[in-house]
């Protein structure tokens, strides 16, 4: 097994590359370029069209338009084995090792050494050959343990292993830090140099600017599937990167509806989930939209989770319309008028095999029949309102949900909760993986619900959104709330207190926190 | 305007009948007096504890669940309420009984898979067993007479010269639909089946919802024990022995998919009827039980290809084919 | 009997009868009460098939059809049974179609239905339930069609019972075993299993004769083995160290015996005085050499003829009793049977020689030559 560096310079150029699925363009004329010992970064914002790129290297997606060449010959990756094949190894943000399996033996998955024919695999020989790739990447790992006992980091190089001796000539990360600790994180920045200086590519995905500069050469800029540009990272700076990003005229698709804010809807207090969320406060009026921004894993969604009683929470207090809800619960926040939107459309949202109209209702029917029957007539009216005033395409309360765009369905999940009439919306990602067009029709609607006193709480990772929509912005850093900008921040600002280098100021409200939990207890 | 949900539902009820139809007077032609009314009501007599069996196992399918314990809990219920009959109780009071010990299962099935977090195979494969022994052992592996006329009623009486049984599946038949497709209940399952996490969301107790299923499973399996018992005069403890397959073929035939979400009654209905019909034709026959076996087989492979090809969504098998994704994956 | 182990191997009949009992068991657990295994007939597993009897286009009284309902087809003793039904069918010039309910009770009653629908002349059941049965024999009787019970009694009124004089015979066979014993002494029972018709029926005939005619026989354990023989082997095992003096053996089907002979012998034990059912040709070699006292010859082949027979003359019109006993016949060795008559028991018995003989002329016995009264004992 030969896992020697590479002696001659490898290229992969895409030229034009263009993708469709039905209803949208992923990716339209995008030309990269990246050769051997370089690494290149690939930027743009979520949905931009980063993962459909990722997927095209990877041989799951074949493009429409455009050309792949490797070293100058046309080449087609129409299956991941044709992406092996021709040296181009993905490491995805969920890993592909199988746990119980030791790490040598993930090493060899799929091409394990063998006696001659048979499938008799020679153990020991991996053993060995693990371990030497192991040690000349300089990686501190026991080829024989399970993976299952690795930490995150651990598993991470491990993926790096098996694609080096998969003789992958390109490596393509993405997000690799997102769930590393900062000293794994360096060790990473460690493994990459080596690699680097063995021949290989990097293509590196990833949001955080810091890491961007400090490994790559260059950056190639997508925006709305477009390949906006190429930016040569010694000479350009990161406002100008992050223009290039954005780029679009943000007010457009995130346009600001005024409204007058009223009373306090609800009030949450030092939230505590005992997992990513840690300490929480803040509160939302009626006719108000906040914004919760922060890194991935800082505790965002989990506090709209905490809230709508999703997940147990350790300590804190909700407070909704002035009533301290001693357990929250779905049911008893849903019968407070409060709706929550989840993250993953997929996953949380929608009921793909059901009709429009029975998605829509789902919430509705609930309590509006008499003794447990629905009423048809009554559902298909409120339907037929919903859909004309969502601009539901195609308009038919019949068709199936999972037939409908992206976008649609995000339609379908905020009015499944408009037919309930919500005081306080909670909104998870309400815009992810859908269209620009469709983004702001979704912003468009969250306004007129702004205007009508509805009191909204919105996560977003899209800073453009958050400062676009939002009237605050609460900043959560490592599971705390650790600022409260008025709108008109800019990103830089809220980019300084999610990554927590700007002063503690919440220190005060832990305190409180404290106070009031001593308090209880006393009482 | 596409109609894309009902669709294929109407579609393959159309295809199942028509099947239903051409098969029956095929045997007809091959077999005199297969086309008599006496037959088509031993077939409804025949078919109608598998029917109402299936109806509640739609549901429970529907809401991503199996239940294989059905037919044990038929024994077992039977074995319950004759005992309590023997005990002296009024007839009333055992044909409650019989209902009760099938509800008893059910909810058994339901906290194990619901509460504990057992799988809905391997808890209801345990209860199989465990129904099946119990009711050899309350008996002491001997059928037990019932002679109770009210309790027989059920299983043994004709209404206007169509069995009981027969005229309570068709009333299940009705309830069920209504159940299925009036009621928020029935409006849960399929939320349920379709996506826990989303129904979960919307705020529908979601384990309630499948717990009840279960429960509905145990209900119609003592009201199948009811029937059961009615027409062999006698409890058995070896009563309903393949009943759950019987029921679940019947399901898988009228359309409805293991993975949940989707489903009908009346599909089933029919998937019973045209499993029930092809039975008594090859028994008519003469021809062999391996050979009905095969035949069950065959129907059941190609109700679920029809299933994942022809009828509903082409669409789905040409992506297939093509290894084109859905727009969702084009988005991060 | 020292050198006939069952082990032994050197009768291939006994293998496969030993098959059939021991596949008996495990279905005759699904079919409960039914007549299976012993000389019980009927019960199991699955298949059907269809026989024509006589030449194509016979004219004449042919073309009556008898419809079999069993619960099952494929294990060998039904497999014997209807082979010999076929020769039956053909002798009385009638057609048989067989279909198995595969060890399903609801699966018969469905099958037994369809022969009412389809107006077969004779219907003929091996219930595994007798209760069970009894709403479609009256669904036959609406319909007019004879419908005969096979080896259980089902109590419905219309149907003739074919039925073997279990009780009588077994009390004979308590008799023989205690005369051998001189009338005292300890002596066990294996039974098949409770529930089961023919095995209850046998039981009572030999516990009852024991209890009532010899107060100093102790009848010290009567012991269910689902027709299972290595749980017969178990039961004589413990037997044989909880009792040391046990002095005979006894049992309502021969592989049972066998079991325990094989137990005995294994301990050590060749004074024990056996006494069977069934007429195995495997128990011959311990008649004769008087380790076996005696044994009841029924027999898989005279079973299926003899239903057969009874089932085309009544289509034919012929008048019978409700209930018929098919003939037996008591297997005694010849110096067995002299030592017995010299102690004052005498018992119309056949030699081994002659039970062979008998068990393969079925089609004379039961063939249509003879008069109606053939068809029945008592």
């Amino acid at each position: 097994m030969s896992d020697r560096p590479p002696q001659d310079v490898r290229t992969l150029e895409l030229i034009g590359v263009g993708k469709s699925f039905p209803g949208v363009k992923a990716l339209d004329n995008v030309s990269l370029e990246i050769s051997s010992g370089e690494v290149v970064s690939l930027v743009g914002e979520n949905g931009a069209g980063k993962s459909t790129l990722v997927k095209v290297l990877a041989g799951v997606h074949e493009p429409d338009e455009g050309s792949i060449r490797i070293d100058g010959h046309q080449a087609r990756l129409q299956n991941p084995d044709d992406a092996r094949a021709a040296g181009i190894s993905v490491i995805h943000q969920h890993f592909s090792l199988v746990p119980v399996l030791s790490v040598a033996e993930n090493m060899f998955l799929g091409r394990e050494l063998r006696l001659g024919r048979s499938g008799l695999m020679r153990r020991r020989a991996m053993l060995r050959e693990a371990r030497r790739l192991l040690g000349e990447l300089e990686l501190d790992v026991d080829p024989a343990t399970p993976v299952e006992r690795l930490t995150v980091g651990q598993r991470q190089m491990v993926e790096v292993c098996k694609a080096m001796l998969g003789r992958a000539w390109l490596i393509v990360m993405d997000e690799p830090t997102s769930a590393l600790s900062t000293r794994e994180r360096d060790q990473l920045y460690a493994l990459i140099g080596r690699l680097v200086e063995r021949g290989v590519a990097i293509l590196y995905i990833s949001h955080k600017m810091e890491e961007i500069f400090h490994l790559a050469r260059s950056a190639v800029v997508l925006r709305d599937g477009r390949h906006v540009g190429d930016a040569d990272l010694s000479t350009t700076t990161e406002a100008d990167l992050v223009e290039m990003m954005v780029g679009r005229q943000v007010e457009e698709v995130f346009p600001r509806t005024e409204a007058r804010s009223g009373d306090v809807v609800l009030r949450v207090e030092g939230l505590d989930d005992g997992g990513l969320l840690r300490d929480a406060t803040f509160s939302v009026k009626s006719g108000e939209i906040v914004a919760l921004s922060g890194l991935m894993g800082s505790g965002r969604s989990e506090i709209l989770e905490g809230v709508f009683g999703l997940s147990k929470l350790r300590g804190g207090k909700v407070e909704v319309a002035g009533e301290v809800l001693e357990a929250p619960s779905p049911a008893a926040l849903a019968a407070r008028g409060v709706a929550f939107i989840p993250e993953d459309r997929q996953e949380a949202g929608i009921v793909p095999a059901m009709s429009t109209q029975h998605n829509l209702g789902l919430v509705w029917t609930r309590g509006r029949g008499r003794a447990g029957f629905v009423n048809p007539r009554a559902e298909r009216t409120m339907v037929r309102s919903l859909i004309q005033s969502l601009n539901v395409r195609p308009p038919n309360p019949d068709s199936a949900v999972e037939s409908l765009s992206g976008g649609n369905q995000q339609k379908v999940v905020l009015g499944k909760w408009l037919a309930t009439d919500p005081r306080l919306l909670l909104l998870d990602e309400p815009t992810r993986g859908v269209d620009v067009g469709a983004k702001s029709e979704i912003h468009k609607l969250v306004g007129e619900l702004k205007t009508r006193g509805v009191a909204i709480l919105m996560v977003s990772s899209e800073l453009p959104e958050v400062l676009g929509v939002a009237d605050r912005v609460v900043v959560m850093h490592e599971g705390r709330s650790v600022a409260e900008l008025e709108s008109g921040a800019t990103e830089q600002e809220i980019m300084r207190h999610a990554l927590g280098s700007a002063e503690r100021a919440p220190a005060e409200h832990i305190d409180k926190r404290d106070d009031a939990g001593e308090s209880e207890n006393d009482g | 305007m596409r109609d894309i949900r009902f669709g294929p539902q109407v579609v393959r009820q159309m295809l199942l009948l028509v099947t239903t139809c051409l098969i029956g007077l095929a045997f007809g032609v091959a077999s005199p007096g297969f086309l008599s009314l006496g037959n088509f009501l031993n077939i409804g007599l025949q078919t109608a504890v598998i029917s109402i069996i299936a109806f509640a196992m739609t549901c429970v399918i529907v809401a991503k669940g199996i239940d294989l314990s059905v037919g044990s809990t038929v024994a077992v219920a039977g074995i319950i309420g004759a005992l309590t009959l023997q005990a002296g109780l009024p007839p009333l009071l055992g044909l409650f009984a019989i209902l009760l010990a099938g509800v008893g299962v059910g909810a058994l099935n339901g906290f194990l898979i619901t509460v504990i977090g057992v799988s809905p195979f391997i808890a209801t494969l345990g209860t199989l067993a465990l129904g099946r022994g119990a009711s050899l052992s309350l008996s002491g592996a001997s059928s037990i007479d019932v002679g109770q006329p009210l309790v027989l009623w059920f299983g043994s009486s004709q209404l206007l010269g169509v069995p009981v049984s027969v005229v309570l599946s068709l009333v299940l038949l009705v309830l069920f639909w209504v159940l299925l497709n009036r009621t928020v209940f029935g409006r849960w399952v399929f939320a349920v089946g379709g996506n826990a996490e989303a129904a979960r969301a919307s705020t529908i107790p979601v384990r309630w919802t499948q717990f009840l299923t279960y429960v509905l499973a145990g209900l119609a399996a003592g009201v199948g024990s009811v029937i059961t018992v009615g027409r062999l005069g006698s409890a058995q403890p070896l009563a309903g022995e393949g009943l759950e397959f019987a029921a679940i073929t019947a399901v898988i035939v009228g359309g409805t998919k293991l993975s949940g979400g989707e489903g009908s009654i009346v599909s089933t209905f029919l998937g019973a009827v045209l499993v029930g019909v092809i039975t008594a034709g090859l028994s008519f026959l003469g021809v062999r039980q391996e050979i009905t076996y095969i035949v069950t087989g065959v129907l059941i492979l190609l109700a679920v290809l029809t299933n994942q090809v022809g009828v509903s969504r082409p669409a789905l098998w040409l992506k297939k084919l093509g290894r084109v994704r859905g727009p969702e994956g084009g988005a991060e | 009997m020292k050198e006939h182990s069952p082990q032994s191997g050197d009768d291939r009949r006994w293998s496969r009868r030993a098959f059939l009992k021991r596949a008996g068991m495990t279905l005759t657990l699904p079919a409960i009460s039914g007549g299976i295994a012993a000389c019980g007939p009927f019960a199991g597993g699955g298949g059907q098939s269809e026989s024509q009897g006589g030449d194509e286009g016979a004219v004449g009284q042919g073309n009556k059809t008898l419809g079999f309902a069993m619960i099952n087809l494929t294990l060998p003793f039904f497999v014997r049974m209807q082979e010999a039904g076929g020769e039956a069918a053909k002798d009385y010039n009638v057609r048989t179609v067989w279909q198995s309910a595969d060890g399903n009770i609801e699966n018969e009653i469905a099958i037994a239905e369809r022969y009412v629908q389809q107006e077969q002349d004779v219907i003929l059941i091996d219930p595994v339930d007798a209760k069970a049965f009894e709403p479609v024999v009256r669904q036959a009787e609406e319909a007019e069609t004879p419908v005969v019970t096979m080896g259980n009694k089902v109590e419905a009124g219309w149907n003739f019972n074919t039925l073997y004089p279990d009780y009588e015979n077994m009390a004979t066979v308590a008799r023989a075993l205690a005369t051998a014993l001189d009338e005292k002494g300890q002596i066990a029972f294996l039974v098949g299993s409770r529930g089961n018709y023919v095995s209850d029926t046998r039981e009572a005939g030999f516990k009852e004769t024991i209890e009532q005619e010899f107060p100093d026989i102790e009848l010290v354990s009567v012991q269910p083995t689902d027709f299972d023989t290595a749980q017969a082997q178990a039961a004589v095992e413990t037997w044989l160290t909880t009792y040391p003096d046990l002095a005979g053996i006894a049992s309502v089907s021969d592989p049972l015996v066998l079991a325990a002979m094989n137990a005995a012998e294994n301990a050590g034990r060749d004074d024990i005085l056996y006494a069977g059912h069934d007429g195995d040709a495997e128990m011959h070699p311990m008649l004769k050499d008087g380790s076996m006292v005696i044994d009841v010859l029924t027999g898989a082949e005279r079973v299926g003829y003899w239903n057969v027979a009874v089932g085309a003359r009544i289509a034919k019109g012929e008048k019978f009793n409700k209930e018929l006993f098919m003939p037996t016949y008591f297997v005694m060795a010849d110096d067995m049977a002299s030592r017995l008559a010299d102690r004052g028991l005498e018992v119309d018995a056949v030699t081994p020689e002659e039970a062979t003989e008998t068990a393969q002329s079925y089609a004379e016995e039961f063939g249509p030559d003879q008069p109606s009264s053939a068809m029945s004992v008592g």
